[in-house]
């Protein structure tokens, strides 16, 4: 694809293309206090990188750590205790290194580094470092500790049944909970180094007897093409894994949690964890995928498919309901049942704002009342709560600034945009839309904008899996999972599988 | 490299169809009809069902020749002169048609939806996302007219329901009072006016799937449901079917259902969905005809000018009744429809057969010596 003029610009300023470019190894120097001033000039007066240096058996041993990211206890009782009791008489050189390592030490998690830039990252990700003189290389060993929470439920993804564990931002833990819910081989987890400069950990999850060859390389390629600096949660590789298409909708579903998560790789999605964040990344993902939770799967059938009707409709409400009230109150009063027409009319007669401004401010000031809420504290939050429901609403009304049916569209259609919080961004801008296109329009302008929303979700297409898939185009074998919900006892050994949604 | 890129399927493709053939029959304006009783209003659409056929015979013998090979193809194959003649007639028919839904949907805009105000930005509103759309391509298209179908085919079903208890069987004629003739004048007419059939020509290769079944189906339903309104309307409305401008959308403004007293929005709905996909489609397809024919440049040089056109024409006929009533003139869309469906494909047709007999000739006279 060519580069447009703006991108290139953004290219040059923004990538140094020497930092992008494959650096050359720094080969360890049999002198170890060569090394250790490399260290000591890479990390400057880092307090909190600690040097211990001893001898054993007349071996000189240069331990190197980072203060705060290792488990003190774990070092002294499995590495340095032993070593210092050890005989390393008659091994020279890198001997040494491999017979302390091999022989003395309890440590399971170690590994040969012969790169010191390689050595240096792998100190400041939480390992030890110990190098000795007349070596080649140095051993590494895991024994990273560092503050972490534990895991709890999401407060975004509450269930009313199933598991309470949520991901945490330390991505081996998050690693170890997927591992417990496949015991099986064909769980495979690849792990890549993600940004120039913050080297994030990034994990690609998949089952290998069940993922598409072609949609795994195509995710790798994309990630480890993906020109960043430093990538300080999911949300940095969204884009780079996600559709190239200017859309509103993504094509790219998170979630915190790990049964979620173990559930879309058992379809034959590939999952992206990064390390530092709780959200995982799941890709391909369908439209249809928004309505769908994990207790669908845990209740039943009958009602889970009520409840996904239920959400489908709360979608509808959310996105076309404001802007069909303004379409109707302005060009289209024949709709309106007689009962219903006077009472808004005499209601609305009395605002001083035309509908549609009306409409548009009084959603923009939910919006930000939402957006309070949400940044403040839990506390503060609540109360912001309480001057958006009483203060705002009842005392425009009642002070005639806005007309009540509108502040009934408007709560209505918050509550249902809750419904479907997934896919609350689009909703957003979509609702704004129509306002103004229903205000300017009618209905005529509503259903013009419904027809380019709608072919813009048919044209995504990311990994040949359509974005409206099973619905367009139709398998109807997969409604049976997408659109209802079947009993486990009709659906088969395995659920929907992505790779069979592809045209 | 896969080869259903870029293609769609045909449950796909004639979902487009049956909705874009849909338009016309939801927007047909009655002057049409006018020395036709009302019960042959109804019984035309099986004629249409039999015209349909005999006008795709061409180009399915062209098909079965020529498998996955559009009429410009062919066509190139012989000359790449004629093919650019050929993907200009083309393209000027899908322009012109374009062109016609545009200001039709103008004039309804204009009598019925906003008669007091100025549309004209509608107007560049509508021809505007027609040509994003477009740009979004086949398989877009293809997929949203699936989805589509299902609430254009919920909404009719559900206007025509509340539609049944106003049905006066009374308001039928005698089948055929004032002969056949006039019936399959009004049938021709009708087929003359579907230029699905020149799109079916120009397509087909960008379609998987078994497109014989599809077809049929595609006509039968089309005539089914095309059959069912008319008969609706009849049946409902009587001899004020012929007095109005646009009689479906009368039709459904008498659809009443508990306390809502009129539903025609919701066949408006439906009519501004099918012509967003049928301008979007036709404006796909002149410029992926110009594009193969004329170079290969960025969708948007072929699609600012069609664009352009499309709104200045629309915005002076716009102008007057008048000028819509010569624009959408039944004999111009009779003669284009009828050469790019029929014509160009018969005289293809005979072309290339004798050519094929030519090299089998010249075939057998090489073995001979």
């Amino acid at each position: 694809m060519k580069d447009s003029w703006f991108n290139k610009k953004v290219k040059e300023i923004t990538v140094d293309d020497r930092k992008t470019q494959p650096k050359e190894k720094t080969p360890i120097d049999r002198d170890m206090q060569k090394n250790v001033m490399h260290f000591k000039q890479c990390l400057g007066d880092a307090f909190d990188v600690k040097y211990r240096g001893c001898t054993v058996s007349g071996k000189e041993l240069m331990f190197i750590m980072l203060d705060g990211m290792c488990d003190n206890l774990l070092i002294t009782e499995q590495i340095m205790l032993p070593i210092l009791g050890s005989d390393l008489s008659g091994e020279e050189g890198a001997k040494v290194l491999y017979k302390a390592a091999d022989e003395v030490t309890a440590s399971i998690d170690k590994a040969i580094i012969n790169d010191l830039d390689k050595a240096i990252t792998e100190m400041i990700a939480g390992n030890l470092i110990m190098m000795t003189q007349e070596s080649e290389f140095v051993i590494a060993f895991g024994v990273q500790k560092f503050p972490k929470r534990n895991p709890e439920e999401p407060n975004t993804e509450s269930q009313e049944r199933g598991s309470r564990e949520g991901f945490v931002e330390s991505f081996k833990d998050n690693v170890a909970m997927i591992r417990r819910r496949v015991n099986n081989p064909v769980l495979k987890i690849k792990a890549l180094d993600v940004g120039t400069t913050s080297k994030t950990r990034v994990c690609v999850c998949y089952m290998s007897d069940r993922t598409d060859d072609k949609m795994l390389a195509d995710v790798l390629e994309r990630i480890n093409s993906a020109e960043l600096d430093t990538v300080i949660g999911s949300g940095y590789l969204q884009p780079f894994v996600d559709h190239k298409k200017p859309s509103i909708f993504t094509c790219v579903g998170t979630t915190e949690r790990p049964d979620v998560f173990t559930a879309k790789l058992s379809e034959g999605k590939i999952g992206i964890i990064v390390d530092g964040t709780p959200d995982a990344l799941i890709v391909p993902y369908l439209f249809i995928e928004h309505f769908h939770s994990l207790d669908d799967y845990l209740k039943r059938p009958y009602y889970a498919t009520f409840v996904r009707v239920l959400k489908m409709i709360s979608f509808m409400f959310s996105v076309f309901l404001p802007g069909l009230y303004v379409a109707i109150c302005t060009f289209h009063q024949e709709m309106i049942p007689e009962t219903m027409v006077f009472g808004i009319a005499g209601q609305e007669s009395k605002t001083p704002l035309p509908i549609m401004a009306e409409a548009l401010l009084i959603h923009l000031v939910y919006e930000i009342v939402r957006e309070a809420g949400l940044r403040m504290p839990k506390t503060v939050g609540q109360a912001v709560s309480i001057v958006g429901a009483l203060v705002i609403g009842e005392s425009a009304v009642t002070a005639g600034i806005i007309a009540a049916p509108m502040l009934i569209v408007v709560g209505l259609t918050a509550v249902s945009s809750f419904v479907v919080p997934s896919l609350y961004e689009p909703v957003a801008i979509l609702r704004f839309t129509f306002i103004i296109v229903g205000g300017i329009s009618g209905f005529y302008g509503i259903m013009l904008c419904f027809a380019a929303v709608l072919v813009n979700m048919t044209s995504l297409s990311p990994y040949d899996v359509p974005f409206t898939s099973p619905f367009s185009p139709t398998k109807i074998g997969a409604w049976r999972d997408m659109l209802i919900r079947s009993s486990w006892l009709n659906m088969g050994k395995r659920r929907m599988q992505i790779d069979k949604m592809k045209k | 490299m896969d080869s259903t890129k870029g293609k769609i399927n045909t449950f796909q493709f004639f979902s487009l169809l049956f909705l874009t053939r849909l338009l016309t029959t939801v927007t047909y304006i009655p002057s049409y009809m006018d020395d036709v009783l009302l019960s042959d209003v109804v019984i035309q659409t099986f004629f249409r069902f039999a015209f349909g056929i005999i006008i795709m015979i061409p180009m399915y013998l062209l098909y079965r020749r020529y498998g996955e090979l559009n009429i410009i193809d062919i066509v190139r194959q012989r000359s790449a002169k004629l093919a650019k003649i050929t993907a200009l007639i083309y393209a000027g028919a899908f322009f012109y048609f374009t062109l016609t839904t545009v200001a039709r949907l103008d004039v309804f805009a204009g009598t019925i939806v906003f008669p007091e105000s100025d549309i004209n930005y509608f107007l560049i509103f509508v021809v505007l996302i027609g040509c994003y759309g477009a740009y979004l391509g086949f398989e877009a298209l293809g997929r949203s007219a699936v989805l589509s179908l299902a609430l254009v085919a919920g909404a009719m079903v559900f206007i025509l329901a509340t539609l049944i208890k106003k049905m006066d069987f009374l308001n039928f004629t005698p089948v055929f009072y004032n002969g056949v003739s006039s019936v399959a004048k009004i049938s021709l007419d009708a087929v003359g006016r579907t230029i699905e059939y020149s799109i079916i020509a120009v397509s087909l290769p960008k379609v998987t799937g078994n497109k014989k079944n599809g077809f049929f189906f595609w006509i039968s339903a089309q005539t089914l449901v095309t059959g069912i309104i008319f008969f609706f309307e009849v049946a409902v409305m009587g001899n004020f079917t012929s007095t109005q401008l646009f009689p479906v959308h009368s039709l459904a403004s008498l659809a009443e259902f508990s306390m809502f007293g009129r539903l025609d929005a919701i066949i408006t709905g439906v009519w501004i969905l099918c012509a967003f996909l049928k301008i979007s489609l036709l404006i796909y397809l002149k410029v992926s005809i110009l594009k193969k024919e004329f170079g290969e440049k960025k969708p948007i040089y072929y699609m600012l000018p069609i664009g352009i056109a499309l709104s200045a024409i629309n915005l002076y006929v716009s102008m007057s009744v008048g000028r819509f009533a010569m624009l959408d003139s039944s004999t111009v869309k009779m003669s284009l429809t009828l050469s790019t469906a029929f014509f160009i494909p018969l005289i293809v047709l005979i072309i290339s057969g004798r050519k094929k007999e030519g090299e089998n000739c010249k075939k057998s006279v090489s073995s001979q010596r």
